[in-house]
């Protein structure tokens, strides 16, 4: 190796290297740690007992637990599925060539940009009853809006409808990848006679494919982790209806001394998500198209 | 010859200059002591403590009080488990009394009995029963009980004039609390409470209202030996039953969660204090502070009562409260530092100064007469003193909630009950069934272990 190659190398290692010490000591080292507690009964305050799968086991027989997972489940697909229309729906729009057509991209892309608690309180407004925006507009078409966060049946429904607020991020990613579709293959379907319908499902979907495949990981992973919204809007209620997967884990670790379960915890849900990731790569050959680009 | 930069004189001034700023600086280390004071809560009870902090830094120069914000005990514990693990505790906590006796049995908080015993200022004999027995976990005391605030029945005169109602006869129980409450709630046409007869936050935000009930019917969330969880026993099904009824009678569950949360626009008051309910069924000194920020007139048509007990049982005065709390593992002269300035705190001097700012009373008999000594001489140092004199009227009723290994954890179950027994998920049977079902596993785990 030329001494050039090697200063080099050296200033590469050096520059990298509180990157890599920040991985292993922040990163990896905490998530060793916490495989261990997972095995323990451990309360932070006493030392940890190592108790094998007991956290795990008595974690599939908990009541609490199975809601948590029902819930979680719940937000995820429904979340994930009104994530995807929404913002396709929206990205689609803002890829006319209107007057003004940056002024609605930046409008629809600012609450996405915008902290979650702010987000959360401003929506606990607009979720409110008797008071709030959402059942104001509904009352113009005759509609007696529910109570919604006040409401177990309509809680969760309203925490997907705030998710949707957020979309910002997933129609930019959309509007990329509408950009990147060449205008010939439309001029092409249009002489064929193809109408809108036509050419959004043999054109635009297919080879918006990547894109969805990537929001569609993405949005799951972030909808698994639902955290911000139950602990400042609802804590969990009204009746355990929004009592997320994460959210009873932060309990569990620093409410009610378990942090070895909540590790426990976190090893599930690292394991559902990865498995549901590599399931979704699987899937993935049969309508995910990359070969055009 | 090469030129040096600087010449000798230059050269040993620069020396002398570095060792006084490193002697200085040396002997300035040695001096100042540091207390981390961890737990100081937000609106004017934490005005209060910091006042007391700087205070006590003023006559003490050579002590440095750090304060770090953020009610502990009940919410923000996570950095205090963080400081745990990582060994870097502070001196001081500012602790909620309810959970002292969970962080306690697991070994997080020195025990303070040598101290007490020789300090000249703080004495058990002097705390009320009902603080000492929140401080303290199988025979030690963990904590110095700072303050507390009572807690009974207020009532809105006024509305209860509307009603038809004498003021000066509340409701003997709660199930005349119920019918009182109804003939107070207002709805809209479409049906919507736009003024309640009750608090309903306090019924759901937390189960309070239930443990009083609790404890005015006798019975309590474990059993004497604190082994077995009965928060199940025939009597609180009977009071969770009251509560349902309660909901029911003005209009459900969702029309009092929905008349709750357009509380958020008003910025910590409650509606009681904004003259939108009539009766706050513990309603505590800390109203007072509400009052005095958001409708001063209020005060003087409102009288505070013990809160109605369970039909045939006895009234009880609801008693939380915050205490001084030092970790483990302090360094014994550290702790006898933070020690001082609890004893500080609890002089006489600096009581009646800390009770006026923060509408909060100190649970010692010396105290307490002190207090109402001032209130009978100074009555116009004190916000609406004919209320003071309610809330001091209270605390021969007040009791504890009892301290057990699990009491954040059977709080957080009480309210899923009160939340699944009110939405009509369960009954209220089903609904404690299951919160003792899983208060008794947790309970049984501990003590498995402590064997």
């Amino acid at each position: 190796m030329s001494s050039f190659k090697k200063v080099q190398t050296t200033a590469g290692i050096i520059c990298a290297l509180p990157s890599i010490l920040g991985f292993f000591i922040f990163v990896l080292g905490p998530a060793i740690a916490s495989a261990y507690f997972s095995f323990t009964r451990y309360t932070v305050i006493e030392q940890p007992e190592f108790i094998g799968l007991e956290n795990y086991r008595s974690l599939i027989f908990e009541d609490l637990f199975k809601v948590s997972f029902y819930n979680t489940i719940y937000l995820t697909s429904l979340g994930v599925l009104s994530t995807i229309i929404t913002a396709l729906a929206l990205a689609i729009l803002l890829n006319q060539k209107l007057k003004g057509i940056s002024i609605y991209r930046t409008v629809f892309f600012v609450p996405s940009i915008t902290p979650l608690v702010a987000n959360a309180v401003i929506w606990t407004l607009f979720l409110n009853g008797k008071y709030g925006l959402i059942n104001y507009v509904l009352s113009w078409f005759g509609i007696n809006g529910p109570a919604w966060l006040a409401d177990p049946r309509w809680a969760k429904p309203a925490l997907i409808m705030m998710g949707i607020w957020g979309v910002g991020q997933s129609i930019v990613i959309y509007l990329a990848g509408l950009q990147g579709i060449p205008l010939e293959f439309y001029e092409a379907a249009e002489v064929d006679g193809a109408g809108i319908i036509a050419r959004f499902r043999y054109i635009t979907w297919p080879l918006l494919s990547p894109t969805t495949f990537f929001i569609l990981i993405t949005s799951t992973i972030n909808h698994f982790q639902m955290f911000v919204q139950p602990y400042v809007m609802t804590q969990g209620g009204p009746a355990d209806a929004t009592m997320t997967y994460v959210y009873l884990l932060y309990n569990k670790a620093f409410g009610w001394f378990k942090m070895g379960e909540a590790c426990a915890m976190a090893w599930m849900l690292f394991i559902l998500v990865i498995t549901l990731t590599m399931l979704q790569f699987y899937f993935s050959k049969k309508w995910v198209h990359y070969e055009l680009f | 010859m090469k030129e040096e930069l600087f010449g000798d004189e230059e050269k040993i001034l620069v020396l002398i200059l570095s060792f006084v700023l490193m002697i200085s600086y040396t002997s300035y280390s040695y001096s100042k002591v540091t207390i981390r004071w961890w737990g100081i809560v937000g609106g004017p009870q934490g005005e209060a403590l910091k006042a007391l902090a700087n205070k006590y830094m003023k006559l003490n120069p050579e002590i440095t009080i750090e304060i770090r914000e953020g009610t502990l005990g009940l919410t923000d514990v996570a950095a205090f488990l963080a400081a745990i693990s990582a060994k870097q505790t502070p001196e001081l906590l500012y602790w909620d009394r309810f959970t002292v006796a969970e962080f306690a049995a697991r070994g997080a908080f020195m025990p303070l009995e040598e101290f007490i015993t020789s300090s000249k200022v703080i004495k058990t004999k002097d705390m009320y029963a009902y603080a000492l027995k929140e401080a303290s976990f199988k025979g030690h005391i963990y904590a110095v009980p700072h303050d507390a605030a009572t807690h009974g029945l207020a009532i809105n005169m006024t509305h209860y004039k509307e009603a038809g109602l004498d003021p000066s006869k509340p409701p003997r129980d709660f199930e005349e609390f119920i019918v009182y409450a109804k003939k107070f709630t207002k709805y809209d046409d479409k049906g919507n409470i736009i003024r309640c007869g009750i608090e309903a936050s306090e019924y759901f935000n937390d189960p309070t209202p239930l443990v009083v009930l609790m404890k005015s019917a006798g019975a309590d969330w474990v059993s004497i030996d604190g082994k077995k969880c009965t928060v199940n026993d025939p009597r609180i099904v009977a009071a969770l039953e009251a509560i349902v009824r309660l909901c029911d009678t003005l209009g459900g569950r969702q029309k009092l969660q929905d008349f709750i949360s357009a509380q958020e626009v008003m910025a910590g008051i409650s509606y009681f204090a904004a003259e939108l309910t009539s009766q706050y069924y513990r309603g505590g000194l800390w109203l007072l502070a509400q009052m005095r920020r958001a409708k001063p007139e209020l005060a003087k048509s409102v009288k505070v009562f013990p809160s109605p007990p369970m039909p045939g049982g006895k009234p009880k005065a609801f008693m939380g409260g915050f205490s001084f709390v030092i970790p483990a593992g302090t360094p014994l002269d550290k702790a006898k530092e933070a020690f001082k300035f609890i004893e500080f705190c609890m002089a006489p001097e600096n009581i009646l100064e800390y009770e006026k700012s923060s509408t909060k009373i100190i649970p010692y008999h010396s105290a307490i007469n002190l207090t109402k000594k001032e209130l009978q001489a100074k009555p116009q140092d004190f916000f609406a003193p004919h209320l003071w004199k309610d809330f001091l009227d209270l605390i021969r009723i007040g009791t504890p909630r009892t301290p057990t290994p699990f009491n954040f954890l059977m709080y957080t179950e009480l309210r899923r009950a009160v939340d699944n027994a009110t939405y009509h998920k369960m009954s209220p049977k089903e609904a404690l069934d299951q919160a003792a079902a899983v208060i008794q596993k947790n309970l049984d785990e501990f003590y498995k272990k402590e064997r």
